[in-house]
């Protein structure tokens, strides 16, 4: 066995051209196989790690995948507010401990800004039961005096090299090209957060008094012609807000989660909805899987072409190797050896491969990382491979071993044919 | 060494034999010369003695082995522990070194490893002192078989028959890709170490003016009865 691995090795090595071209289209293929578990793994994770400690998310009637999307992810857009009478009712809830509302719309440079009360900070967790924490400065208090204190989720502060003290405006909308800026009530940062791997990361957050206070000379979406409030002026008005786009609801028991959703459902004075986040998590990755199994058929159909490739270039070199194992017969090989010297060389072509691209994932996930999580806040674990990934690597090797039988096959033929005089 | 009775050999799915031999004899460490031209069944006829095929009736016994009662594994076994064979040209691996070409031979056969050590002390050691002896410089040992010219190549063959001193050597025509020098020096240094290992030689070619070396002469269109088609042609004509 030993003489067939050296044997086998040094006759790959001696046609390596040819074979690092198969090896490298199986490592790409394993690249992708391999990618796609673990950014769909990392994804999951990020998302289920995302919100935690939340009972229920209220909001007006709409999908619970995008009632949480919008709430918790700010992805994709409310088709609804809902009163702040709704939310006073739900406080008021015998089975409810805490309501947080959320206010959402505006942004800064492309991040998510959310209003909110300063409740949100101790209410809100992640993970497991982590509670967001400052990294410098404090928490707004909702005071008004604070009224233009912002509070930086981490990555904002490091993208934009944003420092305490330091003034900044938010944009109406989703910003961008043409948006319109709230240039006349410039915001202060106050405090920035501790990174948490969250969309906590990427939001700018504001007391519910302040998005009211910066949209006073502002209606149906655009600032009123002629009117404007100056930023110290806005403080003597009645700053409460009357709508909010969803709540973070936290409950005394969590048995009563279907009980407070059907008080939510059948509130009569608003159509309102709430959705537990793991139902809505689920039933987005219901969505979410259809895609993803087309997605890994289509890596799993590269995988077969590349592995096609390996029978293909190992085969069209048989005819040519023929005196080769007319020699190996006659130093005495039998025509099994022969079979499994073209295994023992398929399969290492595809386990080289497969470590070519394991290593590209692992030096992916290490070298791009950071940058994939401050792109996309998906945190990509550097950690050891998952069991589904060693499964994954060991069917793409087994793969590869299966696909190596056919060329062994041949010269197994071949050699029992032409013994010791090839027909060359 | 080797004893042959009303042997024959068919192939699968022909209507007559391509090889049928009354009788033939070789003692050990003799040689024997076989002249056979193109299509007189010398192919068969080494395949049956080196193990490769198993006669389809009669008996060919080497080392006073019936190959035909082996398995075609144990038959392969055979020819690894007890055949050297050298082939018409294109011996070597080319992608393995000189060296490892001539120990090839040992790496599929544990007593020929064994044999390789008792003749010098290990198979490297009787590797170099027969590439020694077929007067291949020291500085090619190292190279790619490739590298070698084909005079060389077939000279390394003949070291790799040779390594673990082998009851049996085949040669089958080694000569008839050398020009006439080195076919004369190749053909001084075979007998004289196959002498030196005490191994048998069965040599085959068309080119009767070789046969002067050898021991004993057979002429394979007279000792095989069967008749090739191309033979049967000719008697024909």
């Amino acid at each position: 066995m030993n003489a067939l691995l050296s044997i086998a090795w040094r006759s790959g090595w001696n046609r390596r051209a040819t074979l690092a071209l198969v090896a490298f289209s199986i490592g790409l293929s394993t690249f992708l196989l391999l990618g796609f578990e673990r950014l769909r793994g990392d994804i999951r994770d990020s998302f289920s790690q995302s919100v935690s400690g939340t009972d229920l998310i209220v909001g007006a009637r709409t999908g619970g995948v995008q009632l949480m999307l919008y709430s918790i992810f700010h992805l994709g857009g409310a088709t609804n507010n809902i009163r702040m009478d709704s939310v006073r009712a739900l406080e008021q809830n015998r089975d409810v401990a805490w309501v947080v509302p959320l206010s959402l719309g505006d942004s800064h440079h492309g991040f998510p800004v959310l209003a909110t009360t300063p409740e949100f900070f101790t209410r809100f967790q992640y993970g497991y039961k982590q509670h967001v924490a400052l990294a410098s400065g404090r928490l707004f208090d909702g005071s008004l005096d604070g009224l233009y204190d912002t509070v930086l989720g981490a990555e904002v502060a490091d993208a934009l090299g944003y420092r305490l003290g330091q003034h900044i405006t938010l944009s109406h909308g989703a910003g961008g090209p043409g948006g319109i800026e709230h240039a006349d009530k410039p915001f202060t940062v106050a405090g920035i957060l501790q990174r948490t791997g969250t969309p906590v990361d990427r939001t700018v957050h504001i007391s519910l008094a302040a998005m009211e206070a910066i949209h006073l000379d502002w209606v149906g979406g655009a600032p009123m012609p002629g009117v404007s409030i100056p930023a110290t002026m806005a403080r003597k008005f009645d700053l409460a807000p009357k709508q909010v786009t969803a709540a973070l609801v936290g409950l005394r028991s969590r048995s009563a989660v279907f009980k407070v959703q059907r008080f939510v459902a059948e509130y009569p004075q608003e159509a309102l909805m709430g959705v537990l986040p793991g139902v809505a998590l689920d039933q987005l990755w219901d969505v979410v899987g259809v895609g993803e199994k087309a997605l890994l058929a289509l890596s799993a159909l590269v995988a077969v072409v590349s592995f096609a490739g390996l029978i293909a270039v190992v085969l069209a070199g048989l005819n040519e190797r023929r005196r080769e194992l007319a020699v190996l017969r006659a130093v005495g090989a039998g025509p099994r050896q022969v079979l499994l010297l073209l295994l023992v060389e398929g399969t290492l072509v595809a386990v080289l491969g497969v470590a070519f691209g394991a290593a590209l994932v692992a030096a992916i996930t290490f070298g791009l990382g950071p940058w994939i999580q401050s792109r996309y806040g998906i945190l990509l674990a550097a950690s050891a491979p998952s069991s589904a990934e060693w499964q994954l690597t060991l069917e793409i090797v087994g793969a590869g071993v299966v696909a190596s039988l056919i060329p062994a096959w041949r010269a197994y033929r071949l050699s029992l044919v032409d013994g010791l005089s090839p027909r060359v | 060494m080797i004893e042959i009775r009303n042997a024959t050999y068919r192939w699968r799915g022909a209507d007559v034999d391509c090889l049928d031999i009354q009788s033939l004899d070789l003692a050990a460490g003799a040689s024997l010369f076989l002249h056979g031209p193109s299509g007189s069944g010398k192919s068969t006829l080494l395949g049956l003695l080196a193990g490769v095929l198993a006669p389809s009736t009669g008996e060919v016994k080497v080392l006073g082995t019936a190959l035909k009662g082996l398995t075609a594994a144990q038959r392969d076994a055979f020819r690894a522990d007890h055949v050297g064979y050298i082939f018409q040209q294109f011996n070597l691996l080319p992608y393995l070194s000189v060296e490892d070409n001539v120990l090839l031979a040992c790496r599929f056969s544990a007593y020929r490893a064994r044999r390789a050590d008792q003749a010098k002390r290990s198979p490297l050691g009787h590797a170099r002192h027969l590439l020694k002896g077929i007067g291949l410089d020291d500085e090619l040992w190292h190279r790619k078989a490739s590298e070698l010219s084909v005079g060389q190549q077939q000279r390394v063959a003949a070291a790799r028959a040779l390594i673990g001193s082998p009851e049996l050597v085949i040669a089958d025509e080694p000569t008839s890709a050398l020009d006439a020098a080195l076919r004369d020096g190749f053909m001084r240094l075979l007998l004289a170490e196959c002498e030196r290992a005490g191994s048998a030689l069965v040599f085959v070619s068309h080119d009767e003016r070789l046969a002067e070396h050898f021991d004993q002469r057979l002429s394979l269109p007279a000792i095989n009865r069967a008749g090739t088609p191309t033979a049967l042609a000719e008697v024909v004509a």
